[in-house]
């Protein structure tokens, strides 16, 4: 990756920095992606077109290892109080 | 698909001259979309001041053939294509890079007015009508065209004395509110030099908010200047029995 001009409000020169971090980044989304099997907002899949509750209780976690990204899954925790009487009026409403 | 030649101004503070790109030309293109493709194909390090493409942000700035505009609401349909389209960044401030100008100045003339003050133990109604008459001034995005196409500004260079159309509206918004209690005319008249300003129209005109700076700001706040400084019988009356604002 090579950039032309002086560093001066340069953002071709911004790219080139964040290039690394935003594969990182990019592979991470995907990754998770593939492993969600359900539909959640703008998570959509056409082979699994549904919400899955199950997927709803759950964060998929990414860590980097010697040997790559590994996923894994960790309980939602557990949301404030105020959030959740916010929650529960909306599944009211 | 019909190109378009764009020449871009490149350069910095020290100087430059404009670059000729050729752009293919899509449907519904802007002319900040064309600046985008230069960056992507041909100058990845073309310096542009954007960020909503979807004139709210008041980024995006340029004078495009001339004209002060948000080159985001620029339409290439709009433009011809059989020569250059030129794009240069606000004459009326210095360029820092490209297209990229320093508006620093704005923000100083922004910290002499003083902001809305209502009185104490204010009752917070106020009539719809009073409201609709300020709402106006509140659509600024603040993307600085009045000010690059004011002659006091971009030919005479009268930074020190005059504040601008910009803040104009703002002090308008403020002096017209319903609840607002200081009297901002000193201010207009000895460090925003509004006597200046010779209401040619130019900052309504290149306004991509549709705000009517000089009919509904300027010339209002004109008229509470001539009447707090100028006109003989108010001043005599006020003696008698005061302003009722007070003055700043």
């Amino acid at each position: 990756v090579r950039v032309e001009g002086s560093r001066l409000f340069n953002p071709g020169w911004h790219l080139a920095r964040d290039l690394k971090s935003m594969l990182t980044v990019s592979e991470a989304v995907a990754r998770s992606a593939l492993a969600r099997k359900e539909s959640r907002g703008a998570h959509s899949r056409t082979d699994f077109p549904k919400t899955d509750p199950e997927w709803g209780r759950r964060n998929i976690v990414v860590a980097r290892m010697d040997d790559g990204m590994r996923l894994s899954d960790r309980p939602l925790p557990e949301p404030p109080a105020e959030l959740k009487a916010l929650l529960r009026e909306g599944e009211q409403a | 698909m019909p190109e378009a030649v764009l020449a871009v101004f490149r350069g910095m503070a020290e100087g430059g001259a404009p670059v000729e790109y050729r752009v293919p030309v899509a449907p519904g293109m802007v002319v900040l979309d064309a600046l985008h493709y230069i960056q992507g194909h041909f100058a990845p390090d073309l310096a542009v001041r954007w960020n909503c493409k979807a004139g709210r942000c008041g980024s995006c700035s340029a004078e495009v053939n001339g004209r002060p505009r948000l080159t985001c609401k620029a339409r290439m349909d709009s433009l011809p294509l059989d020569r250059p389209i030129s794009v240069f960044p606000m004459r009326a401030f210095p360029v820092i890079r490209d297209l990229v100008t320093d508006v620093a100045w704005n923000y100083e003339v922004n910290r002499k007015i003083p902001p809305f003050t209502p009185r104490p133990g204010t009752d917070w109604k106020m009539s719809q009508a009073d409201i609709d008459r300020v709402q106006e001034f509140r659509r600024c995005i603040e993307c600085f065209l009045c000010q690059d196409v004011c002659h006091v500004l971009r030919d005479h260079g009268k930074t020190a004395q005059f504040g601008g159309p910009r803040f104009f509206v703002r002090i308008a918004g403020l002096e017209m509110h319903p609840l607002d209690s200081v009297s901002r005319t000193g201010i207009l008249k000895q460090e925003l030099g509004i006597g200046l300003c010779n209401i040619t129209k130019c900052c309504t005109e290149v306004c991509p908010e549709d705000i009517r700076i000089t009919d509904n700001a300027i010339i209002p706040l004109k008229e509470r200047v001539v009447d707090d400084y100028y006109d003989p019988i108010a001043r005599f009356l006020r003696k008698i029995f005061g302003s009722g604002k007070s003055e700043n």
